[in-house]
């Protein structure tokens, strides 16, 4: 071919191109200064010579589907050019990510299986700004994500708004003994429980019983015992007040991490939560009336709780 | 794709993109919501200390009033979460003596500490706190209250000395007060003095310290590498020729006469006439609000 032909013939016949493959079998051919872009291709390329036809396309990750892939390589191809301006790219890149949260989350992690570092940090700054400012509540609508934290990790003092820090770590540990105290209380139960049913009736009494002419009363009296017994336990709670705010020598301990307090079980029964959030709730009554005393500072700043200041 | 599907592909988004996203969020956002939100976000929140190698806690326009309350405990988290890999801590209001103690224990491989408007009683466990920062760049004490000394001045001569000792790298120094003092029977250069010693410094701010002209002759011998000063609001300095001659080697100067633009702390006018105590920490009344900007720490 001479070199007045060569001349006339576009420089899109003279690129080279890949072929890629998405994990749903469908080949696309990409030039390949896009392609060379993405790191994870670019190593492909390199270090295993694959993608130069189409029998030897390169296997994409599983997360880039033919969707992603065609996103992903309008943003390579507009980035590869050099000498655009900062502005124009900044412009790009803020039309680039106005998407559904949806389709930005699946271009994020397509991005970050491809090892393109500058789009998963662009998409990941998108998703932030969705995130900004909201409850977790709210980000999980967004995000359709499942609620499966547990009791006590959402029991954090982090998440009880009106409390100073140091009130919080009196309060969480109270939690935690509590709720120690509660389990225990009520695995005794239900040893009791077991004993009581054992029927310990001679075999006259058990035909009388079966027959219809009383004998039952005896059980009767043991049910009602026990249901007077859970009453008085209801009404009557141990008292939070019995117990001095800084008995425990552990509270003290300014320096340790506060969120290690309740590393409790799960599974209370209503029954049980209800007398622990009013064991609580009474301590807490306590307690305020403390801490508001010596709750604001000088400057308007919270100050700690008497006798946390152990330095 | 059904609900079910989509719940999984949502929270099983790949580790790296979610510190991505997290990475751009505030650490308080961090902790209080994104790290709120389901077992795998939590855990990614929680267990790359890689995300709190920088620890910004200052005050912030963005913060509810609700986070700023728990700022000491989200602080602590945070240095947890960092597992020994905290680089930077930046914390505004809230620090104290017990969370000082703390700091110095769980991150002493700390490069960088500001701390702005904190109240520190015991001075004594400041000073040693800092000789555990070996490694610290950058020193920010700006706006503290707390212990005093006799003449009601809050002085940090014996942290400037413990700085001295302990931190041989340090290259930044910030020490800024809310507002100038003229006090007679003071000695104004005793922090001068020690900041002398520090012979790598690069950059320093001292904005309404009682120094005068002795104290910034000595800074100046002694700190050989100074690059940048900022002494706005020292009126003690008597700014003459023999000091700008001192004073130009250095690239960028802000003298006591300058214009406060870009300084980024609250303020208070000078109180000139001596012998008259005063605050030395903000007064509501009087705050004048500068916006929050990085002057010298832009590389970090």
């Amino acid at each position: 071919m001479s070199e007045s032909e060569l001349a006339v013939i576009k420089p899109e016949v003279l690129k080279t191109y890949i072929w890629l493959q998405c994990f749903d079998g469908s080949i696309q051919q990409v030039e390949e200064e896009v392609a060379m872009f993405c790191p994870m291709i670019c190593q492909e390329i390199v270090k295993n010579g694959t993608g130069s036809s189409k029998n030897h396309a390169i296997a994409l990750p599983e997360r880039v589907n033919p969707a992603n892939l065609s996103l992903i390589l309008d943003y390579c191809r507009f980035h590869q050019i050099t000498g655009r301006s900062n502005m124009e790219r900044k412009s790009f890149d803020e039309k680039f990510v106005r998407i559904e949260t949806e389709r930005l989350c699946e271009l994020t992690s397509a991005a970050d299986s491809l090892q393109l570092k500058p789009l998963v940090d662009l998409t990941g700054r998108a998703l932030a700004r969705i995130i900004e400012g909201k409850t977790p509540e709210e980000i999980r609508d967004i995000f359709h994500l499942p609620d499966d934290l547990t009791e006590e990790e959402k029991l954090e003092p982090l998440k009880n708004i009106n409390d100073g820090p140091a009130r919080i770590r009196l309060l969480n540990r109270l939690y935690a003994k509590k709720r120690k105290e509660l389990q225990e209380r009520h695995k005794l139960k239900d040893v009791q429980v077991q004993k009581e049913q054992k029927d310990e009736r001679s075999l006259d009494e058990l035909l009388s019983f079966i027959n219809g002419d009383g004998g039952s009363g005896g059980r009767k009296a043991t049910k009602s015992k026990k249901k007077n017994k859970r009453k008085d336990h209801v009404e009557n709670p141990p008292k939070a007040d019995s117990e001095p705010v800084n008995a425990n020598p552990d509270m003290q301990d300014d320096a340790e991490y506060p969120f290690e307090d309740a590393d409790l079980d799960d599974g209370l029964d209503p029954a049980m939560k209800e007398e622990l959030d009013r064991e609580v709730e009474a301590f807490a009554k306590r307690l305020d009336s403390v801490w508001k005393e010596s709750h604001i500072g000088g400057n308007g700043s919270a100050r700690r709780f008497p006798g946390f200041n152990h330095m | 794709m059904d609900a079910s599907e989509e719940t999984r592909d949502w929270a099983e988004l790949p580790r790296d993109a979610l510190l991505a996203v997290f990475h751009s969020l505030q650490h308080a956002d961090v902790l209080m919501r994104a790290g709120q939100v389901c077992r795998p976000w939590r855990r990614a929140a929680r267990e790359e200390p890689e995300l709190w190698r920088r620890i910004d806690l200052r005050r912030r326009a963005a913060l509810s009033t609700s986070i700023l309350y728990h700022l000491d405990v989200m602080a602590r988290t945070a240095v947890t979460c960092s597992a020994g890999q905290c680089e930077a801590f930046w914390a505004e209001d809230f620090v104290d003596d017990t969370f000082i103690f703390f700091l110095s224990h769980r991150a002493t491989g700390l490069r960088s500490l500001r701390l702005i408007s904190c109240n520190i009683s015991k001075q004594a466990a400041l000073n040693e706190a800092i000789t555990r920062f070996s490694m610290l760049e950058e020193l920010e004490l700006s706006l503290c209250s707390g212990a005093t000394t006799a003449s009601g001045h809050y002085n940090l001569a014996d942290t400037c000395t413990a700085a001295a000792k302990a931190c041989r790298n340090l290259k930044c120094l910030r020490l800024n007060k809310y507002r100038f003092h003229r006090r007679s029977g003071y000695d104004g250069d005793s922090e001068a003095m020690e900041i002398a010693k520090m012979r790598g410094l690069r950059c320093l701010q001292l904005f309404g310290n009682s120094l005068g002209n002795a104290g910034l002759a000595a800074i100046l011998a002694g700190c050989a590498h100074l690059e940048s000063l900022d002494i706005r609001h020292c009126f003690n300095v008597e700014v003459n020729d023999e000091t700008r001659v001192m004073c130009a080697r250095l690239q960028t100067l802000k003298l006591p006469d300058d214009s406060m633009d870009g300084y980024d702390l609250s303020f208070g006018n000078p109180e000139m006439n001596a012998g008259i105590p005063g605050l030395d920490f903000p007064h509501n009344a009087e705050m004048n609000f500068g916006f929050r900007g990085d002057i010298l720490w832009d590389s970090w």
